[in-house]
């Protein structure tokens, strides 16, 4: 959960929208021994590495700065990429959040922007 | 109404894909008088109903997934090392997804090699016909989509948040071309309706606003009772007789059965890396390297368009996804200037994408952590740019067959290999540096830069040539080697231009129409 936060950081996002995306990995996991697998390789992995660095596992480090540290040294892992992967789809792909970040998704529904602000700029 | 004809009719013309060539072809020859016309299409029938207004679901949906290698020094074996192309499997194509944007080529466009010279690393050539040959099928074609913002077409669409800052930036920085040819309606055309600036133009147009043939030229062929067409059925083969003309086309249909429907002739608009992935799956005794292949030409100079996307963050609000896909083109650097440090020239193609594409085409180093997320929640305030540049051509880029590894219907895989020339690195560059400055210009403190990804652009693997050892099609899109074969899409392109390939695609498929009618009336072909 932590990664998964430092990943994509919103202090405006609620924390269930993260949890939406890891949660099912345990269920995944009972099943899918290849899934448990890199799951348990890539936090032994992140921890073995912060221990290392910092001493502590990866969620006791206080700092998101050396976290980041950490997630550098992993960008490339399967690991990584699969979480980044889920939670940007998750996230970003995300009906519920979009409104947070002004986006507006499907607007045929309602006729476009014809007549909704698609020319209203006032700052030029 | 829509006529069904036989598989062992010998006088069909088989048309295999329905984009904006193959789809244009069908129409323009049934209108013709042209009887027996079998359209063979790879994907399905879409319907309005279909088309959502969600960007991933309608990537899902609508693209081309069948497996194929990206291969080369280009980003997209990083981006999508099994997708290089971001086309369409359906009825309509590609013309399902494309933005709209009817650019036409230059004059000097089609002389490239003559006004460029001899480039090292490079494989340019002059096309065989001249703009001024291709000028009077661009009418028609403006006439036929429906062009709004040019001469004899229909006014411009109006500007929405994103055009006006990006036309603001521009002016500042001395721009001055801001031309914006659509095929997009502003106002009721040829019963369809006018642009309700839905902003999701790449989703499939939810009202038709914009042209495709999946709702143009195909209904209108079949209302002919001349044209049949077969969704869903992926062709394999195209087979020839003993004298070496094409006789037949081998399919799969929905069932994965085949079948085999005779020919008198065939026209291939399959896009450009299924139209020669089948002339080389079509090799035989006769053609031992590909059909039409003497030249060793098919598969290669392929053209991808040198681009680049862009997104810079502003201090207020631009809300560009409300705004139709492209908001404004920018014209000024589409020229050929050598004292830029390049060859040809490029636009900049204003573009807005949701919240989900946005971030999804940031990658790292930009594509987790706080760089991304400080973008993302700066979204609203975003302007993005893609700018689209001609590539020149290049044997070593190219469309050939995986050795080992085969599809669903045991075809080889398609590789398609990719890298810049220096040429295309230097343009694309020259793009991003004045990208920043028009945005830099209205006080945007960030610019973010895309790679690049999987290709919508395809051209060049067939392409035309005056002399049959430069290339595999005449002027016409008629194949050097085998004389009732036609090539209909962008593949037959000798050069890629800076323009979007759709307008004149559509302008050639009007023209050989045209010569494919008369030579069957003198009984050439």
């Amino acid at each position: 959960m932590r990664m998964a936060r430092d990943i994509f950081p919103h202090e405006k996002l609620h924390d269930k929208y993260y949890a939406a995306v890891v949660n099912p990995y345990d269920q995944k996991a009972a099943t899918d021994a290849a899934f448990k697998k890199l799951l348990s390789d890539g936090v032994n992995d992140l921890n073995r590495r912060s221990m290392k660095r910092f001493g502590k596992t990866y969620a006791e480090i206080l700092s998101e700065g050396d976290r980041v540290v950490i997630l550098y040294d992993i960008e490339q892992s399967a690991f990584f990429q699969k979480l980044r992967g889920d939670l940007l789809y998750g996230i970003y792909n995300n009906k519920e959040v979009w409104s947070q970040f002004g986006y507006e998704g499907s607007s045929w529904e309602k006729g476009g922007y014809i007549e909704r602000g698609f020319n209203n700029i006032d700052w030029l | 109404m829509a006529a069904i004809f036989d598989l062992n009719d010998e006088e069909v013309v088989v048309i295999i894909g329905s984009g904006a060539g193959g789809g244009t072809l069908a129409n323009e020859l049934a209108q013709k008088g042209v009887n027996k016309i079998v359209v063979l299409e790879a994907g399905k029938q879409f319907t309005f109903d279909d088309i959502e207004n969600d960007e991933f679901a309608m990537f899902l949906k609508l693209s081309w997934l069948d497996k194929r290698v990206a291969r080369g020094a280009w980003s997209v074996t990083d981006t999508g090392p099994n997708l290089p192309a971001w086309i369409v499997k359906g009825v309509g194509g590609s013309t399902m997804h494309w933005a709209g944007v009817s650019l036409r080529f230059k004059p000097y466009e089609f002389k490239t090699r003559t006004t460029y010279g001899d480039i090292p690393g490079a494989n340019v050539l002059d096309w065989p016909i001249s703009y001024e040959d291709l000028a009077p099928y661009y009418d028609r074609a403006v006439q036929k989509m429906g062009v709004s913002g040019v001469a004899g077409g229909m006014p411009q669409l109006p500007e929405s948040n994103l055009a006006k800052v990006a036309i603001a930036g521009a002016k500042k920085i001395g721009y001055k071309d801001f031309t914006h040819p659509m095929a997009i309606n502003s106002q009721a055309y040829d019963g369809r309706p006018a642009c309700q600036v839905i902003g999701f133009c790449m989703q499939g147009c939810k009202i038709g606003a914009k042209w495709s043939t999946a709702y143009t030229e195909i209904p209108r062929a079949l209302k002919t009772g001349r044209v049949e067409l077969r969704p869903e059925s992926m062709v394999l083969q195209v087979q020839h007789d003993k004298s070496g003309k094409v006789s037949g086309v081998l399919y799969a249909d929905k069932n994965g059965n085949k079948h085999l429907q005779k020919a008198r002739l065939v026209a291939v608009a399959a896009n450009s890396i299924e139209s020669p992935r089948l002339l080389l799956n079509s090799a035989s005794s006769i053609f031992p390297n590909g059909l039409a292949n003497s030249s060793g030409q098919v598969g290669k100079n392929y053209m991808a368009h040198a681009t680049q996307g862009l997104l810079s963050v502003h201090e207020k609000p631009v809300n560009m996804h409300r705004s139709n896909a492209v908001a404004a083109i920018i014209g000024d650097e589409a020229k050929n200037d050598p004292s830029r440090g390049f060859y040809g020239g490029y636009y900049f193609e204003v573009l807005q994408l949701g919240l989900p594409f946005t971030v999804a085409f940031l990658r790292p180093p930009a594509g987790w952590g706080r760089e991304l997320s400080s973008a993302a929640e700066a979204y609203d305030h975003m302007t993005g740019v893609w700018t689209c540049g001609e590539q020149l051509a290049s044997e070593g880029n190219r469309v050939y067959l995986h050795a080992t590894e085969k599809d669903q219907y045991g075809l080889p895989v398609p590789i398609v290999s990719n890298s810049d020339h220096d040429n295309d690195a230097m343009l694309r560059r020259h793009g991003a540096v004045q990208w920043r400055k028009i945005n830099e210009a209205l006080g945007a403190h960030r610019t973010l830069e895309m790679p690049t990804w999987s290709s919508s652009h395809n051209m060049g693997t067939n392409r035309m040539s005056a002399k049959a050892q430069d290339g595999v099609v005449n002027k016409w899109g008629q194949a050097h080697d085998v004389k009732n074969l036609f090539i209909s899409d962008g593949s037959q392109f000798t050069s890629s231009a800076a323009a979007n390939p759709t307008l004149t695609i559509v302008s050639l498929a009007i023209r050989q129409a045209e010569y494919i009618a008369d030579q069957m009336k003198k009984g050439e072909i």
